[in-house]
């Protein structure tokens, strides 16, 4: 128990210690996130062993249940993990964050906390709260540093967060007043009954789809992404839109296992190709590198959303290719943000033609957009691979191969869109071309260590697939 | 009772929805923010099984939501601050961030 709201409570304590700290805040944040992914490593170990761990906290009726599988571990772990890269990246891009730096210690580790909250929320209230947490930090963290643009990405962005909130909200009031609890594991055979558990089910599925986005309620994300912080734009591109899609994998699969007999999974599976398609022409059309990757993220969100159909057809390949996508994709999108926003403070400028012999230039900063493009698109021997193998397998052995050829399609408008940035990275240097800003190799070695982390994902899974497997709804796939 | 409660909420929400998504001015959305957190706490009082959880819930929803209310104030008045006039979130920044 202790171990388990220990990954909240080192968070919201560090939040607390560098809002009040009047120096050193980076180190002290950077020892606090370490401190939280030795936590998650412990805890992930102690699964393994033990067994998935449920903790109640609070009195009978209004208990918080926090649900300690292996889904909510691997996703603690990697969100600390990105954050502490994320720490360092803004600790040595300082000088090009702006001045109310130190917000941004604070404010993300209360992210922290809430992503946290979120991938062990075992009950509506508690991820409701947690969505909160996640809503205020992350809006806060896309206006940080000022400027109109920011303000007003960061304004729509909360206030999508905020009408999904409360519909959220009204749904998690529908499901106590038809179920009597609010706890996801009570819930299976309760809500699809009657029209209230029914409407419920709906609006509870409608805010989560606009806080991940998925098209077209994507509306506030490609600004928020594009004009946040470099060191910002990583978190939430990386974790804040898995947070919603795992509590709406667990309403589902969890919560209402009888949906299966419903059409409803097959329109989140549509919404999910509408996401693939749109997104990654939205990705080849635009010239602005982050909006390049804003669009990737769109489009990547939509492969978790077309698991769903597969997934309550109690494919096991499915659960597995879409958590392991959503832990797969954050390494090397985080890092493809970071290597961008450094080339663009480099170079000059943050168009696809700005990176114009970036390859040659600055070479350690190119090529994280190397490894992470293999690892989007899904080549082998990459985490990405590993994700889009389950995916196309499960699509197939449910007879559901229009979902395989919807990737197989993705993958290549991934393809061609990543190819434009490597393509203009390897191209020759301009001869009008101004000498690149001279600055530290950190933010270069910290993009280039995510990426290469998702490339160990797909040479050693066995690790992750392993812990996947702990209270797994859906039981393991066979793996080496 | 409950139908008719549950289309005023239902009202509430995407009246409060509409106007907080375009409305290009501060009130209007404000506004709109109000209508949809009192639909939130409207429905959590009607749908708790018990006084108490309706006190619980209907306080911890509405702390929560006054606490949102007012970041979306904060934000809204930098902008004023910073600019001179109310935010615009008709117009996409993307175009001239």
């Amino acid at each position: 128990m202790g171990l388990t709201l220990s990954l909240l409570a080192l968070p919201a304590l560090g939040a607390i210690a560098t809002a009040l700290a009047t120096r050193r805040r980076p180190a002290l944040a950077m020892v606090v996130t370490t401190a939280t992914l030795v936590a998650g490593l412990v805890h992930a170990r102690a699964i393994l062993t033990d067994g998935a761990v449920t903790v109640v906290v609070g009195t009978d009726r209004l208990a918080a249940v926090l649900a300690a599988d292996g889904l909510a571990i691997g996703l603690v772990v990697l969100s600390s993990a990105v954050l502490l890269a994320a720490t360092g990246f803004a600790t040595a891009q300082r000088a090009t964050m702006g001045p109310p730096l130190a917000s941004f210690w604070p404010l993300s580790l209360v992210l922290l906390t809430g992503l946290h909250g979120l991938f062990l929320a075992g009950d509506l209230f508690t991820a409701y709260l947690m969505l909160e947490v996640v809503a205020v930090a992350g809006a806060v963290l896309v206006a940080f540093g000022g400027g109109h643009a920011r303000l007003v990405a960061g304004t729509r962005y909360f206030y999508a967060e905020l009408v999904a909130s409360v519909t959220f909200l009204v749904g998690t009031a529908l499901v106590w007043s038809v179920a009597g609890t609010v706890v996801i594991a009570e819930l299976p055979g309760q809500l699809t009954g009657s029209t209230t558990g029914r409407v419920a089910l709906a609006l509870l599925t409608v805010g989560l789809l606009l806080k991940v986005p998925v098209v077209p309620l994507h509306f506030w994300l490609p600004a928020a992404h594009t004009l946040a912080p470099s060191a910002v734009s990583p978190l939430l591109s990386a974790l804040v839109v898995k947070s919603a899609f795992v509590v709406l994998l667990r309403l589902w699969i969890t919560g209402a296992p009888e949906l299966t007999a419903t059409a409803v999974a097959p329109l989140v599976g549509a919404l999910g190709a509408v996401a693939i398609l749109w997104g990654g022409v939205s990705a080849l059309r635009a010239t602005p590198v982050k909006v390049v990757v804003a669009y990737s993220t769109v489009a990547q969100l939509g492969l978790l959303l077309l698991a769903v159909p597969m997934v309550v057809d109690g494919s096991a390949e499915a659960w597995v290719g879409g958590v392991v996508h959503a832990i797969a994709h954050a390494l090397p999108k985080a890092a493809l943000l970071m290597a961008v926003a450094v080339l663009a403070h480099q170079l000059g400028g943050d168009s696809v033609d700005h990176l114009a012999g970036a390859a040659t230039r600055r070479p350690i900063a190119a090529f994280p957009i190397g490894i992470a493009a293999v690892s989007l698109i899904g080549l082998p021997p990459t985490g990405g691979f590993v994700a889009k193998w389950y995916l196309v397998v499960a699509s197939i052995s449910t007879g559901q191969w229009w979902w395989a050829a919807t990737i197989v399609v993705g993958s290549l408008l991934t393809a061609a869109y990543l190819a434009r940035l490597l393509q203009r990275s390897f191209a020759a240097v301009p001869s009008d071309a101004a000498s690149p800003r001279p600055r530290g190799r950190a933010p270069d070695v910290i993009a280039l260590t995510l990426a290469s982390a998702g490339l160990l994902l797909g040479l050693y899974p066995n690790g992750l697939l392993r812990l996947l497997e702990v209270g797994a709804p859906l039981g393991g796939v066979a793996h080496g | 009772m409950a139908t008719a409660t549950g289309a005023i909420a239902a009202a509430l929400l995407l009246g409060g929805a509409f106007g907080v998504f375009r409305s290009s001015r501060r009130r209007g959305r404000l506004l709109g923010l109000a209508g949809v957190a009192l639909a939130g706490v409207t429905v959590t009082l009607v749908a708790a099984p018990d006084l108490t959880s309706a006190v619980t819930l209907g306080a911890v929803s509405a702390a929560t939501l006054t606490g949102l209310l007012a970041v979306a104030r904060v934000l809204e008045a930098a902008g004023r601050r910073q600019h001179g006039q109310e935010l615009d979130l008709q117009r996409d920044p993307l175009r001239w961030g």
